[in-house]
């Protein structure tokens, strides 16, 4: 919906995945739209080198966040949650509400 | 003009911020090497963070940066002769979501350094320690 303004659909994939979720890893967010991992990290590091948003390490992994000091973030937010407005219920609900607790050892 | 070994943190600050902004390139110095120049370096930073309203295209600031010596590296600016290197983060300069309209301005014997307030210094040093920990 914003890639005709942000210029690519991977970037507005990590900006909504951020916004909804409060933070992700590349292969998490990479993995949630079934795209391609290098494309998605791409994204980070251009979003990170403009300030947009701020990463940092638990362990082997990058985790990042919307930046709360960028100047601009209540307008990207305002914006990225009208996108959210558009999509399905299930689709929304998908992507705000990630499964947390692990899934039990053995289940099928 | 002292030689660029000899410099002071804010000595250097001023002569590459002096040199840029008469090639057109007008910027700010923020972050922790504002703190280092106001504690006359009891706080240390090596990294002199630039930032521009009206961001210059890339290949200009080569260019002009090239002119005394640095070069580009990934995203930041080396020179031979100084331990201390060139970054230019996105802007805009703003503390918090407020723009910052009269930053500081400080004459060194190599040239004129516009910087963060000692305030907007701290309140700046206060949100990298509030939302990253830094």
């Amino acid at each position: 919906m914003l890639e005709p303004l942000l210029g690519s659909i991977n970037r507005e994939r990590v900006l909504l995945f951020l916004y909804s979720r409060d933070e992700g890893y590349a292969r998490e967010i990479a993995r949630y739209f079934k795209t391609d991992l290098s494309q998605i990290q791409k994204q980070l590091e251009r979003l990170e080198i403009g300030n947009i948003v701020f990463s940092k390490t638990s362990g082997k992994t990058r985790i990042y966040s919307l930046n709360p000091r960028y100047p601009f973030l209540n307008e990207v937010q305002a914006l990225l949650e009208k996108v959210l407005l558009f999509y399905s219920s299930d689709e929304r609900y998908t992507l705000t509400h990630p499964r947390k607790r692990p899934r039990r050892k053995g289940k099928p | 003009m002292k030689r660029m070994d000899e410099m002071s943190l804010g000595e250097l600050a001023a002569y590459i911020c002096t040199h840029l902004s008469k090639n057109d390139i007008h910027c700010v110095l923020s972050g922790g090497a504002c703190v280092s120049i106001y504690t006359d370096n009891r706080y240390e930073s090596l990294d002199l963070d630039f930032i521009e309203n009206m961001a210059s295209k890339r290949k200009k600031i080569v260019s002009v940066l090239s002119k005394i010596g640095f070069m580009e590296e990934n995203r930041y600016f080396i020179h031979p002769d100084t331990k201390y290197f060139i970054e230019f983060p996105a802007g805009p300069l703003a503390i918090g979501k407020e723009p910052v309209r009269e930053p500081n301005i400080i004459t060194f014997e190599t040239g004129e350094l516009r910087l963060l307030s000692p305030t907007d210094s701290v309140k700046d040093r206060l949100a990298a320690f509030y939302h990253w920990n830094d």
